[in-house]
């Protein structure tokens, strides 16, 4: 059995018993039942409870021992003390899979009542996440934390030793970010499952394309340094270490009893492997979803096409202080974009139309004569309205709402929507077609519908220098990449 | 840990911790390092100011002479190193001035004797090699060149053990102050093969002897391209026990 089908029983199962949920809904352990739920979970869903005979709809046992059918894997939030006895008829049940949400173990000190779970598990053969972790999300339909947002299907993994940063997230995720996330894994305090485990998971893992890891101690270091060389040969992997000065490392040793190690270390890993280490929990996704959506980048040129000098500006200066390269378009390809373009534009690169209300002309026409030239690896757009913009315009008093000018804008606004995923199609078809990482930027959320459609369909959007990072740390790791194959 | 261990314990670190002592006092960390194939030079423990002199003359001068002893770590602050000592009469003066120095840093510091060793010429760069061990990790290997570099600017390179020739190279080439061993103004090229070779040397010595908490090679001269390396002064520190 290889990694992956070993661990399967968490990630696909179809019987799942909940210990903790009760007709209370605030309470964690019915939130960890109702999101489940929600996802769209196809399976069989069973409260395990004292004294219910139906929770939350469902028919509860009091022991899960009365349950008559196979479960697959068990969720546990209740009370610390009682753990360890549930899991005792856990394992007489046969459950092989839990995940166990309670804290109140090694990281208040208390390694008794951990080895003494550890010891059942091992007894019985059960694999477990955390204790006092955040559960896990499978997208799409399986939602095991106490966050509501399941996120859209796509090859995005995480493993993180904060539950937090595990699943809190998931608000941007489906708010902003967009990015199509496969599996979220909360490792707690890795009583006999580590983050070592779940990454050869991820590694095996078809639909995983990326990994993002967020750490505080690497118990079982050397082959974590080994694992993460080997994937990134094959995925990009992702850090964010944590507990790098005196306070944070406080924080982390009484957070999950882990002791970390110095900053300048990590970064020595980073060198040594390829991994890409990024600051905060949001450039993290950012990046992740530039990889899972896009194809990397073979080279450092970039054009930048624009609706305004500053972010033109801005974007240029990052790029080109941090190894990536803004060409002048070469004499004939700016004859070529010219025609196209409003007589105030700007064709050296950044490409800046200044305004222009030709959207077929920025959105395909120019792209794709830039994507279709040798002389660029990638390109960002800065600056798109959508129907929101025009929504708003019309909060005009009632007075002006009949002008013709005021119901032309309507709509135009009205059937914007419509005439851009056209366009947008088509720009996702030059992103297959020419093999280059297009980016999107502007200053909406997914609240506006092209966004959405956008990010759900392969092109990232993003605030303006969020982009340029993903396109600056994206070219870090295939740089890394090529100068391994070229030697 | 200790007891993990698969490979035999070193005589020099055995005879350390039989002691009592965590710190290796420089010339048994040269002893040890040596034994990697590490250059450190001639150099003697000597107890007799006669034997000092007839020593100095069999290496010729210029000489050094440091006093060793298990109790004194930091040997510049206590005033116990002499440099360029060119006849046997600074020889004798510098014996008895260590040996007093000594004394005065800490009443009750043993003494092993005095180290007399050949005065190294100045070469291309001086350069650090370090190690400490990290809890998750392991051994981590640092690189940078001596003085300000490292004290001020704090320009040097780490990697976790064990690191590929490949690694060593892009260690040392990593440092902001690499053109200095790169042949910087027409200065020649410092000798980066060996540097990269030593530092291959000092993961392998890390690896075998996990009882090596910290190791300090400081100053290590670097010659001229094809001329080598010397290390100037050795220090390890070896785990207290868990």
């Amino acid at each position: 059995m290889n990694k992956f089908e070993e661990f399967n029983g968490f990630f696909n199962p179809s019987t799942v018993a909940f210990f903790g949920a009760s007709n209370v809904m605030q309470k964690f352990g019915s939130l960890h039942l109702t999101n489940l739920l929600t996802a769209g979970f196809q399976g069989k869903i069973i409260p395990i409870h004292p004294n219910g005979e139906k929770i939350l709809g469902f028919k509860a046992y009091k022991n899960i021992k009365d349950v008559p059918e196979d479960v697959d894997l068990v969720v546990i939030a209740t009370r610390p003390d009682i753990i360890n006895n549930i899991l005792e008829d856990c394992g007489q049940k046969g459950v092989k899979y839990a995940i166990i949400v309670s804290g109140g173990f090694s990281e208040i000190g208390n390694e008794e009542e951990q080895n003494r779970m550890k010891e059942i598990a091992q007894k019985y053969g059960i694999k477990i996440m955390g204790p006092n972790c955040s559960g896990e999300v499978v997208a799409p339909n399986i939602n095991i934390t106490h966050v509501p947002w399941p996120p859209r299907k796509g090859g995005v993994s995480i493993i993180s030793q904060s539950g937090t940063y595990a699943v809190q997230p998931l608000i941007a995720i489906s708010t902003k970010i967009g990015v199509g996330i496969s599996k979220i894994i909360s490792v707690g305090n890795e009583v006999n499952t580590d983050l070592v485990d779940y990454l050869e998971v991820l590694e095996e893992d078809q639909n995983t394309t990326c990994i993002g890891l967020y750490f505080e101690a690497v118990r079982r270091g050397k082959e974590f340094i080994e694992l993460i060389e080997r994937i990134n040969n094959k995925k990009p992997v992702v850090i964010i270490p944590i507990g790098q000065t005196e306070a944070g490392t406080r924080s982390a040793k009484s957070h999950t009893a882990a002791i970390t190690s110095p900053g300048y270390i990590i970064d020595s890993i980073c060198e040594q492997t390829g991994a890409v280490k990024v600051k905060n929990s949001i450039e993290m996704l950012n990046l992740l979803n530039g990889f899972d959506s896009l194809p990397l980048l073979k080279g450092n040129r970039v054009a930048i096409l624009t609706m305004g000098g500053g972010p033109g500006t801005l974007m240029s200066d990052l790029f080109e202080s941090h190894g990536m390269n803004v060409p002048v378009l070469s004499e004939a390809l700016q004859e070529k974009i010219k025609p196209w373009l409003p007589p105030t534009a700007s064709t050296m690169n950044p490409i800046d139309l200044t305004y222009s209300d030709d959207m077929q002309n920025y959105l395909n026409v120019v792209p794709e004569i830039l994507l279709k030239s040798n002389e660029i690896d990638s390109l960002i757009f800065y600056g798109l309205m959508g129907n929101q913009y025009f929504t708003n315009i019309l909060k005009v008093p009632d007075y002006m709402k009949d002008l013709e000018s005021v119901i032309a804008l309507k709509n135009f606004g009205d059937m914007m929507d419509d005439f851009f995923m056209a366009l947008f199609d088509e720009l996702v078809d030059f992103k297959e077609k020419y093999n280059k990482p297009i980016i999107l930027t502007c200053y909406n959320t997914r609240e506006e519908k092209f966004v959405a459609y956008l990010q759900d369909h392969g092109i990232p959007v993003y605030y303006p220098e969020e982009g340029v990072w993903v396109l600056i740390r994206m070219w870090q790791y295939s740089n890394f990449m090529l100068s391994k194959l070229n030697k | 840990m200790r007891g993990a261990r698969i490979t035999k314990v070193d005589t020099i670190i055995r005879s350390v911790l039989n002691e009592n002592r965590t710190f290796l006092m420089e010339h048994e960390s040269k002893d040890l390092i040596a034994k990697y194939d590490i250059p450190v030079g001639e150099y003697k423990v000597i107890k007799d100011e006669d034997a000092a002199v007839k020593f100095s003359n069999k290496i010729g001068y210029p000489v050094v002479a440091k006093l060793m002893s298990p109790d004194i770590i930091h040997k510049t602050e206590a005033g116990i190193i002499k440099l360029n000592l060119n006849s046997d009469e600074e020889v004798r003066k510098a014996y008895k001035e260590v040996i007093k120095n000594g004394k005065n840093y800490n009443y009750e510091a043993q003494i092993e004797g005095v180290n007399i060793q050949k005065m190294i010429e100045k070469g291309i760069v001086e350069i650090i090699i370090g190690s400490m061990r990290d809890i998750n990790f392991g051994p981590v290997l640092m690189f940078g060149l001596g003085g300000i570099f490292v004290e001020i600017f704090k320009d040097v390179s780490y990697r976790v053990c064990p690191i590929s020739q490949d690694e060593a190279n892009k260690m040392i080439r990593s440092i902001k102050a690499f053109p200095l061993l790169d042949g910087y103004r027409g200065q020649p090229k410092a000798d980066n093969e060996r540097i990269i070779d030593t530092l291959l040397k000092c993961c392998r010595l890390l690896i075998e002897n996990p009882e090596i908490e910290q190791l300090d090679l400081n100053p290590v001269i670097v010659f001229e391209k094809g001329r080598g390396l010397m290390v100037v002064d050795a220090r390890i520190i070896l785990r207290e026990d868990e």
